[in-house]
């Protein structure tokens, strides 16, 4: 690559937005680290993107949560334990990612400072609408039926796709928990998904909605 | 950023200690090294040991006259680098970037992302932002780099092509070189240095 081929074809700003591929990405920082003037179109394309993102962040005013969903969860809980064959409870949250104790805490020590959204088996065709409020989205808690026992595997799909999104395994929560899913935010862009629980060979499949306030 | 040409002369220099060398050197590559790393790190710590690492092997290699194209000590530098990052994989037994599928664990890139961040520059970003910019450029950055949404679905929303964003951040980052160049103009004149 030589200069006037990456000038031609935007690839400072391309690097800065995070498109070009891994080949791409290592072929262009080769060439940029002996080139002054790539070196310093990358260095001031990161300078403004980190410097206008916390400036945005500060600019902007914190969100409201949008209303009643509290109330929603509610809500969503009472219809919930009315079924007693869904055991549910709001005791502890046992989160299903990796690295989750930590959040697990958090969300004991604190449970009003994350939007939880509940989901339960929903039928073909109905989503639970969900609007992420902050940087992690916490799906669920998951409304489990009893025959689909831990230790539980999980994947999520956008709807009509085929592929998983990401996956995972949970042991056992801890008695008297239940399970959610945190998910940063930037990882669900605006459209509909499936979640899929597995235990004990059998499946749950949630159905869930992202839709981005504007 | 101050830049120097890289020459048999720049590693000679470096070779033998010189001080305003060693300065270009280490500022130069430090934030170049911080920007290539991100992509492979979450951590900043992670970024550190690296780009230590990295600064070490380099001199330990001028010191032993092993630079063969002096003239291409950047992307020398950026190869080290690379070796670095496999070495620090193999010591910490992570062998592996973290898959893009995976959820992930408490958020330590705020750390990264400040690196570059000061009070200084946001004053003139901001200016860019709120004084130079249409208010459809300035939603347009804030759903790409604050909001982090999907690109395309971004682009769709505002009917423009994926093209645009690229001469949009272009055109931003041109805005606030040129602010920062009427400032470091004014520093100068101030401080009577002969230094750009
Ligand atoms: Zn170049």
């Amino acid at each position: 690559m030589n200069h006037e081929e990456a000038l031609k074809s935007r690839w400072p700003e391309r690097y800065a937005l995070e498109e070009l591929s891994a080949d791409e990405r290592e072929e262009f920082e080769a060439h940029f680290f002996d080139c002054r003037r790539c070196a310093e179109d990358v260095r001031a394309a990161f300078v403004f993107r980190d410097n206008a993102k916390a400036v945005l962040r500060e600019d902007s005013p914190p969100k409201p949560d949008p209303p009643g969903w509290l109330d929603r969860l509610i809500e969503a809980l009472r219809q919930a334990l009315r079924r007693p064959a869904y055991a549910l409870s709001f005791a502890a949250m046992f989160l299903l990612c990796g690295g989750s104790l930590l959040q697990y805490q958090a969300l004991k020590t604190a449970p009003m400072m994350v939007a939880t959204h509940v989901l339960a088996p929903q039928a073909r065709g109905e989503y639970r609408i969900i609007e992420p409020t902050g940087d992690r989205v916490a799906l669920g808690p998951l409304d489990i039926p009893e025959e689909v026992t831990p230790p539980f595997s999980w994947e999520m799909r956008p709807a009509g796709g085929t592929g998983a999104l990401m996956a995972g395994t949970a042991a056992a929560p801890p008695k008297g928990s239940s399970l959610a899913l945190s998910v940063a935010r930037s990882k669900l862009a605006q459209g509909r998904y499936h979640l899929i629980l597995r235990g004990g060979s059998q499946e749950v499949t949630y159905r869930f909605e992202i839709k981005l306030i504007p | 950023m101050e830049f120097y040409s890289f020459t048999a002369e720049y590693v000679r220099k470096l070779k033998e200690g010189d001080a305003e060398a060693s300065r270009h050197f280490t500022t130069y590559f430090s934030d170049l090294m911080l920007i290539k790393l991100r992509s492979q790190f979450r951590a900043l710590d992670d970024i550190n040991e690296v780009r230590q690492a990295t600064f070490a092997k380099v001199i330990e290699i001028v010191q032993a006259d092993g630079v063969c194209q002096p003239e291409r000590f950047g992307a020398f530098v950026c190869g080290v680098c690379d070796n670095m990052v496999k070495e620090h994989r193999r010591r910490t037994g992570r062998t592996e970037q973290m898959p893009e599928n995976c959820p992930e664990p408490p958020d330590r890139r705020v750390d990264i992302e400040r690196e570059l961040v000061s009070d200084a520059t946001k004053k003139w970003v901001r200016k860019v932002l709120m004084e130079l910019l249409s208010r459809r450029d300035r939603e347009l950055i804030t759903a790409i780099f604050l909001e982090e949404k999907d690109k395309d679905e971004v682009c769709r929303q505002y009917g423009v092509p994926r093209e645009y964003l690229r001469v949009l951040l272009h055109r931003a980052v041109r805005r606030l070189q040129k602010q920062l160049a009427g400032e470091r103009g004014e520093t100068k004149w101030i401080a009577g240095s002969q230094r750009v």
